[in-house]
């Protein structure tokens, strides 16, 4: 039950997302256009409408939760729908940084594995090794084989190079020190 | 206008800036190779950005703007380095990842601030960035393109697929339409192919979820791939290597329909054969249908001047 | 001497008095200000309480002026201004200040507000001391009124006010009234049919004695004032009389062209003659015409290009030669060597290839003499007064036979053995061939025509023996056949031709030839041949020449590009082995013993372009050169004979060609026309063919009336950029080629080059015509037409009216559904607009009242109803709710499931709005009793997968994505202002929104009024709603109207400008810049006089005036001065 009692703080957590994320979604008029834009909105991840309603109703717990943000690849297939063109992606990007900000657990283990795994691989060479990754990833997630079959045939084919997997990244120093001097301004912004 | 463009560049060498990006030099191998060759039969001298970086791609957009911006902006850096005042990208989300960061910057200038001072650099001009599909289509000119087709793609039907990240959001990438992008179809019919129009030009394919959420990655490919079929395609032309990846991997897997970057279509139109242009390089093998069609083997090109050979 | 000042503070509740401390001031203003007598502070001084305390003050104080300090002058001033007139003061000794706007409810601040109202109304105070007493006059009201727009609003304006006693002018754009809900089918939430509901109402209007109707009308401009307006209003033609017409329909099936149909909204096509619906008023046909074809314009002839070549496209080829003659009398002539600026501006070219008009147009004519028959109009009786016509060319021919067709006598004279004078000797026998044109000449002689060749005018006859012998008027063409020189050395040695010399020369010997049935002698030209000249003749002259077998060079002292020969000619001259010398200009022509022997000329280069636009060749010093010739032809133009001209007695121009008056070619002697060449100097053959028709007009009008003709107003040309419609409207067929003579078959003989066009070819080309005029007024309507309604020679006219008060009710017009390209618009037949809906609901539409898919006519199982299609969608310019929407679908589905009650219909919606007496039982009725499937969510995509049109969006009630497949989407598209909003604006003087909708003149006690008196607003113009609702505004306009008819007569302000003869020193500047034409000039007080009338105060001349002589009542300077230092002086 949410109980509303008048009080300033009802609308920080709405107001803090909306300077983060530069949209205003006070303009939101809920109509769902970008829900049915939404290529992962599904049963379960509910999508862009909701997720504003929850912001909006000052759900901070429910939004910083919400899959929809997690899945969200940033097609921009709602923003250019939006009757107030309210650009959702930006906004997944300021739960994403608010939720680590303050530890909430990612509700979505394996969308938040890779993605680290990703950035790792950056920080490490500069440049992503996606192979390396993907394996990464496979391992991690007890699924080794997966994509056994097509990543032996694409190596055949020269696709890929078994290089990629074994070649160990030359470092590039300047990626290494943006990572660093990022990671300590992180979440200047999202901290209460 | 664009035809004066396409002349020069027939004329005289034009040379600009080159940022494959991390896939092209990892997966997406033929689209690296066939957007290098197709640029050396345009007389477009690319200049590789000497230790470009990977762009942050979604995960760095996702969970941390400052980072995401700084590593576009490193590029940029670089990019504003070097002689040439264009960057071309083959792959959407660094164009418009890179494209972004730069609007970001010029209309936010505490973030312009933070992101120099992560990357403690600021670019010594600003490049005019590029999708490559985008500088074909635009710079180079149709015109130009069909007076190099030796061998157009005659009989060969193709449906059309631009994903997310070229068009879309219109307000950040500028180019063509949202919902009815034209630009790959022209280009396409200027090569001789039958392009069939449909309506699922800017559906997503699940980009990046392809690992993480393979199940909803192959229903969104499914059914573009299903579509597509029914269309009675004989390839779908995508110019992104994740939408290639996604579709060939996770589309539908029966029917065996060949995923396609528009650069190696051009290159074959322009003479080249398959093999150089990675054709074998496919999980889903494209030879038997370009045999079928007649673009099997290389035919020697009749006696054409080699530009940059 | 000072004044006794009232003061009055209004606190209008905590309006005022929240913010500003108004007892503050009064107490401080009664205290410092000398004048002020008495300063009071009250809750609302608007009330009657209030208003009395101002009264009484001025009874038992004898105040001078009052000051009241309260909300904006435009709410309350009269109110105020009342109450002091009541208690006898002059209102004009009352100032108003508006502490409210400009203070209480703009301010944080309450120390701040108190001040900045402290001073405003210390202003108001200094101001009012100035004030003089004033008095305004009064005028009459005009008791009319005008109504634009014919819709439900306008309906119920006019007849209230017509039943009330008064005249009322309709003003319609379209052709019917009705507008909008004539094109509905049911309305809600009655489903009453619409039809039956308004055509009562619009046969009422339409027989109403006090309506007057203009349709297919706009208003241009307005002027004067309230109760006094005058109205300019264009009325396009109808072109069909609405007291002739039966209603017949008769004429529908002889129309050849089809546009897209407008009231349909596309779903059907319509002839530009129709009826859009059997109960339309005005119940008669009416014809559709965007303007006059370019290609008719171009024509200096003005033959009707669109309506013969439709002619020909549906194969009726004497009917097309016919609509040729009315102004082109020589169709086989003229179809070879026209020059045909018609195909250039041809709007077919934007698409593919211009049609092949001159071409077709010879088909016409030679088909007609293969036949060997001439048809013409019927001639007309016989008349006595003869006509005689010097010159026997394209122009006196052309005069000929349009007189011999009005029924004079006419005789030709003719100084050459041969009639046709430059068609005849001037063009070659390859390009026209001789037989034909005299076969055309024939014909005429066929209509009584007579003429006399090898008779010199001024020799053999003269105007006098003419006259003497009866004749009435004259006609001089004689055209221009001296080659003008080259002015160079050597020019008058023998070998040296004129072009137009060597041209006739050759004729004349092949037709002597021709009659003695022998071989022409070749004449005296040698071998080497060199023709000087970039002109046709100069082409010609080289292609003779090459054909009689001699070497010739062509020389031309500019490029290729610069050639005004034309380009088809050009390359037929070079195939046939022509050669071209380029950049070269003749110096000297060189001799031996009398005889040429060569020519030496200069090379030249391209300097700046000269007034004729091409690049002035400039000579390259010493770069002289010789070519070896024998015979030299200078065919640099042509020059008039003015030895022959000056014998006439006409007055000429500089350059020797005949004076005359432009419209009616007359000369300086009276009952002496005169055209062609010899009045314009080398010209076309069509342009003097032109100039016979206009010559035989004018003798027609000199001799029948005694009068010269009058000048016919010229029809507005249709837009020159290619409609989308128009590409829609182009059958796919390819351009015909003309095919050639090889050039093998040419050598040696003078065979026709060009062969001409088959009957197929001449028809394909008839139906490639876009018909961008839409009616292409050939006539076949008129043949038809029993009672003889139409009258395809209708102008648009200009109508002045008087009318005392204006209602406003121009309507809405539909959001374009193609701005949403993810709803699939105009890319599947089966997504359609709600307005489309109701036309294939209704049975006078284009299904008859079937509900079927557009895409194969079955019956649609599943309907998608999406709402919000260009409303509350700030993106897309609509930020508004459009208002009946909502209920639009609710209606369309009930209707739909009554015509298929198994059918399902789902609604998309963002939120149900039905406000409005019984509208949300309705669209409960929709949902539970039709059980239609509501969705709240804005759709998404409509998109085709597979067979199958599918929309998707959001069910946002149970929170998941949804997809329907649907047979037919309806986009329930929202209410937009009409694309013209602003040329109406403009005219009328009103304010717009940012949406285009008119403004009222106050949102709750206005909303029909505008900020000009006089001038009402009344259904959709002024924002979305629906049939009640405008209804109810359109009878409130008429209220207003009659309101005013019934004062009789309006006050006019006294705040007008007024002009100090004494300073004015007559120098007009304010005359040119008044923008209501109230300021003249007295021609004997040689000073500005303003009409009080006309004046509005607006005070521009007086800001202009040098001398400062005029000044507005009211506002004089003295006034505003002290007002600014009184608010100043705190």
């Amino acid at each position: 039950m949410l109980r509303l009692t008048g009080s300033p703080t009802e609308r920080a957590f709405s107001q803090e997302i909306i300077r983060m994320s530069g949209q205003d979604l006070l303009e939101c008029l809920q109509c769902g256009k970008c829900t049915g834009s939404c290529p992962i909105a599904s049963e379960t991840v509910t999508g862009p409408r909701r997720l504003i309603a929850k912001i909006l109703a000052g759900m901070k717990e429910e939004a910083l939760k919400d899959p929809t943000w997690w899945y969200c690849v940033s097609c921009g297939t709602c923003a250019g729908r939006c009757p107030v063109e309210i650009n959702m992606y930006e906004v997944s990007t300021a739960l994403c940084e608010m939720a680590e900000a303050q530890g909430v657990k990612p509700s979505e283990p394996h969308i938040h594995l890779f993605e680290t795994l990703f950035l790792d691989s950056v920080k490490k060479g500069g440049r992503v090794r996606e192979l390396k990754a993907v394996m990464a990833f496979n391992i991690r997630t007890m699924n080794p084989f997966k994509d056994m079959v097509p990543g032996m045939k694409l190596m055949l084919r020269g696709a890929v190079s078994p290089k990629d997997l074994m070649e160990k990244e030359k470092p590039d120093p300047a990626v290494a020190r943006i990572f660093e001097r990022a990671e300590e301004r992180k979440g200047e912004h999202g901290k209460e | 206008m664009e035809k004066n463009k396409g002349n020069d560049a027939e004329k005289n060498q034009t040379a600009a800036s080159y940022y494959p990006g991390c896939s092209l030099e990892g997966t997406a191998r033929a689209y690296d190779l066939s957007s290098r060759a197709v640029c050396r039969e345009l007389s477009i001298d690319l200049r590789e950005l000497p230790e470009w970086s990977c762009c942050g791609s979604s995960p760095a957009l996702k969970t941390d703007k400052l980072l995401s911006t700084a590593l576009s902006a490193h590029n940029l850096n670089i990019a504003g380095a070097q002689p040439p005042d264009d960057l071309l990208i083959p792959c959407p989300f660094c164009f418009r990842r890179l494209l972004s960061a730069q609007q970001e910057m010029a209309e936010d200038p505490e973030l312009k601030r933070s992101v120099e001072e992560t990357v403690e650099g600021t670019p010594e001009k600003a490049v005019n960035i590029h999708s490559l599909l985008g500088f074909i289509h635009d710079r180079v000119g149709l015109d130009a393109v069909k007076e190099k087709v030796v061998r157009p793609l005659a009989g060969m039907r193709v449906v059309p697929y631009y994903g997310c990240y070229l068009v879309k959001p219109h307000k950040t990438t500028q180019y063509d339409h949202p919902e009815q992008p034209v630009s790959l179809d022209e280009l396409l019919s200027a090569l001789g192919a039958e392009v069939v129009d449909w309506d699922f030009k800017t559906e997503c394919c699940g980009a990046g979820l392809a690992l993480s959420k393979t199940d909803t990655v192959e229903r969104l490919c499914g059914r573009i791939v299903k579509e597509a079929r029914w269309k009675r395609a004989d390839a779908i032309v995508v110019a992104c290597q994740l939408c290639q990846a996604n579709l060939e991997m996770r589309g539908e897997k029966k029917g065996n329909l060949p995923v396609l970057y528009f650069t190696q279509l051009m290159g074959l139109a322009l003479g080249l054969s398959p093999e150089s242009l990675g054709m074998k390089k496919h999980l889903i093998s494209p030879m038997p249908m370009l045999k079928a069609k007649g673009f099997g083997e290389k035919r020697p090109k009749a006696s054409r001047v080699e530009v940059g050979e | 001497m000072s004044k006794k000042i009232g003061v009055y503070v209004c606190q209008c509740g905590t309006n005022i008095g929240g913010k500003v401390d108004v007892a503050k001031i009064a107490e401080e203003i009664e205290t410092e200000m000398g004048d002020v007598v008495v300063c009071r502070h009250y809750k609302y001084m608007c009330s009657e309480p209030g208003q009395k305390l101002i009264r009484d003050d001025i009874a038992e104080l004898g105040l001078d002026c009052v000051v009241e300090a309260s909300c904006s002058p435009k709410m309350h001033e009269p109110t105020f201004k009342n109450a002091v007139a009541q208690a006898g003061m002059n209102p004009y000794m009352f100032e108003m200040v508006n502490i409210r706007e400009h203070c209480s409810w703009i301010s944080e601040n309450p120390d701040l507000a108190t001040k900045k109202a402290k001073d405003l109304v210390r202003g108001g105070i200094a101001r009012v001391a100035h004030h003089k007493p004033l008095t305004g006059t009064r005028k009459p009201v005009t008791p009319s009124a005008l109504v634009v727009g014919g819709g439900i609003a306008g309906i119920t304006a006019a007849l209230k006010i017509a039943k009330a006693g008064y005249k009322v002018y309709m003003v319609e754009k379209e052709e019917i009234v009705g507008g909008r809900m004539a094109q509905f089918d049911k309305t809600f939430p009655t489903l009453d049919c619409a039809g039956c509901t308004l055509t009562p109402k619009t046969s009422e209007v339409g027989r109403h004695p006090n309506i007057e109707i203009l349709t297919k009308a706009e208003v241009t401009g307005v002027s004067g004032f309230v109760g006094n307006f005058k109205v300019k209003v264009r009325q396009q033609p109808r072109y069909v009389s609405e007291e002739k017409c039966t209603g017949c329909g008769d004429c529908q099936g002889v129309c050849p062209i089809d546009v897209v149909s407008g009231f349909e909204v596309g779903l059907s096509t319509r002839h530009p003659i129709s009826r859009p619906f059997p109960q339309a008023i005005p119940n008669t046909f009416s014809i559709i015409r965007s303007g006059q074809p370019p290609c008719q314009s171009a024509c200096p002839a003005g033959v009707n290009v669109v309506g013969y070549m439709n002619l020909t496209g549906m194969g009726k080829y004497d009917e097309a030669l016919a609509m040729v003659r009315e102004r082109m009398p020589f169709a086989a002539s003229c179809g070879r060597i026209c020059f045909h600026p018609c195909e250039g501006v041809c709007k077919r070219g934007q698409l593919d290839d211009p049609l092949a008009i001159c071409h077709t147009k010879r088909f016409l004519g030679d088909r007609e003499l293969a036949m060997n028959t001439f048809s013409h109009p019927p001639v007309k009786d016989g008349r006595a007064e003869k006509v005689a016509i010097v010159g026997a060319g394209p122009a006196g021919l052309s005069a000929a036979y349009y007189l011999a067709l009005e029924g004079y006598p006419v005789t030709v004279y003719e100084k050459l053995s041969v009639a046709g004078g430059m068609l005849m000797v001037g063009i070659p026998e390859y390009r026209l061939p001789k037989q034909i044109l005299s076969a055309e000449i024939e014909n005429l002689k066929t209509l009584g025509v007579e003429i006399r060749t090898g008779v010199t005018f001024g020799k053999d006859v003269t105007f006098e023996s003419l006259e003497s012998e009866g004749y009435g008027s004259f006609f001089i063409a004689t055209g221009l056949h001296k080659s003008l020189s080259l002015r160079i050395e050597g020019e008058e040695t023998q070998g040296v031709i004129g072009g137009t010399d060597l041209l006739r020369d050759v004729v004349l010997e092949q037709v002597k030839a021709g009659e003695a049935g022998k071989e022409p002698p070749s004449p005296a030209i040698g071998k080497r041949v060199v023709v000087i000249g970039g002109g046709n003749v100069a082409i010609d002259c080289a292609r003779t020449c090459a054909r009689l077998g001699s070497e010739v060079v062509l020389l031309y002292r500019r490029t290729r590009a610069e050639m005004p020969a034309w380009d088809i000619e050009v390359d037929e001259a070079e195939k046939e082995g022509v050669r071209f010398e380029f950049l070269a200009a003749p110096t000297k022509v060189i001799s031996e013993n009398g005889k040429v022997t060569g020519l030496e000329y200069l090379r030249m280069e391209l300097g700046a372009p000269d007034d004729s636009g091409r690049r002035r060749p400039v000579p390259m010093e010493g770069s002289e050169r010789v070519m070896d010739a024998d015979t030299v032809i200078p065919a640099i133009g042509q020059a008039p004979d003015t030895s022959f001209l000056e014998g006439l007695g006409l007055d000429v121009e500089r350059w020797g060609t005949i004076r005359t008056e432009e419209e009616t070619l007359v000369t300086s002697r009276p009952g002496v026309f005169a055209g062609g060449d010899c009045t314009l100097g080398a010209a076309s053959f069509v342009e003097a063919v032109a100039h016979g028709r206009m010559a035989a007009e004018s003798i027609h009008h000199y001799l029948a009336h005694g009068g010269l003709r009058p000048v016919k107003p010229v029809e507005r040309s249709v837009p020159e950029e290619l409609t989308q419609e128009e590409r829609d409207r182009a059958r796919p067929i390819q351009k015909q080629r003309m095919p050639h003579l090889s050039v093998e078959k040419r050598g040696g003989n003078f065979h026709e080059v060009e062969l001409g066009f088959t009957q197929e070819m001449a028809r394909a080309e008839g139906e490639r015509c876009l018909s961008c005029s839409l009616c292409c007024q050939c006539g076949e309507c008129v043949k038809k037409c029993g009672p003889g309604a139409i009258d395809l020679t209708e102008t648009e006219k200009i109508r002045e009216i008087d009318v005392g008060a204006i209602v406003v009710a121009t309507g809405i017009d539909i959001f374009d559904a193609k701005k949403y390209p993810e709803y699939g618009f105009g890319r599947y037949p089966d997504v359609i607009t709600n307005l489309q809906f109701e036309r294939l609901c209704n049975s006078s539409g284009p299904t008859g009242g079937k509900v079927l898919k557009p895409s194969d006519g079955t019956v649609p199982k599943s309907i998608v109803f999406v709402q919000c299609v260009g409303s509350r969608d700030r993106a897309k310019g609509n930020e508004y709710c459009s208002k009946v929407c909502c209920m639009i679908s609710a209606k369309q589905l009930s209707i739909f499931k009554h015509f298929s009650p198994d059918g399902q219909a789902y609604v998309f919606y963002i939120d149900n709005r039905a406000g409005g007496k019984g509208y949300e039982e309705f669209l409960r009725r929709a949902i539970e009793e039709d059980g239609a499937r509501y969705i709240r969510g804005r759709v998404a995509k409509i998109f085709q997968e597979r067979d199958k049109l599918v929309v998707r969006g959001e069910d946002s009630l149970a929170g998941v994505p949804v997809e329907v497949e649907a047979d037919m989407v309806v986009l329930a598209t929202g209410l937009t202002a009409q694309a013209d909003y602003m040329t109406v604006a403009r005219a009328l003087n009103l304010s717009t929104d940012r949406y285009g909708f008119f403004i009222e003149s106050h949102p709750k006690l206005g909303p029909v009024e505008t900020s000009l008196s006089g001038i009402y607003l009344a259904g959709g113009a002024q924002g979305p709603k629906d049939i009640p609702e405008s209804v109810a505004q359109g009878g409130a306009a008429a209220a207003e109207a009659l309101s005013l008819f019934g004062m009789g007569e309006v006050e006019v302000e006294p705040t007008v400008a007024i002009v100090d003869s004494v300073r004015c020193t007559g120098c007009r500047t304010c005359v040119g810049l008044c923008a209501y034409t109230a300021v003249s000039f007295d021609e004997f007080t040689k000073t500005a006089s303003i009409n009080e009338a006309l004046c509005q105060g607006c005070g521009t001349c007086a800001a202009a005036c040098p001398v400062a002589a005029i000044g507005v009542q009211h506002y004089t300077p003295d006034q505003v001065m002290a007002q600014i230092e009184g608010i100043l002086g705190g």
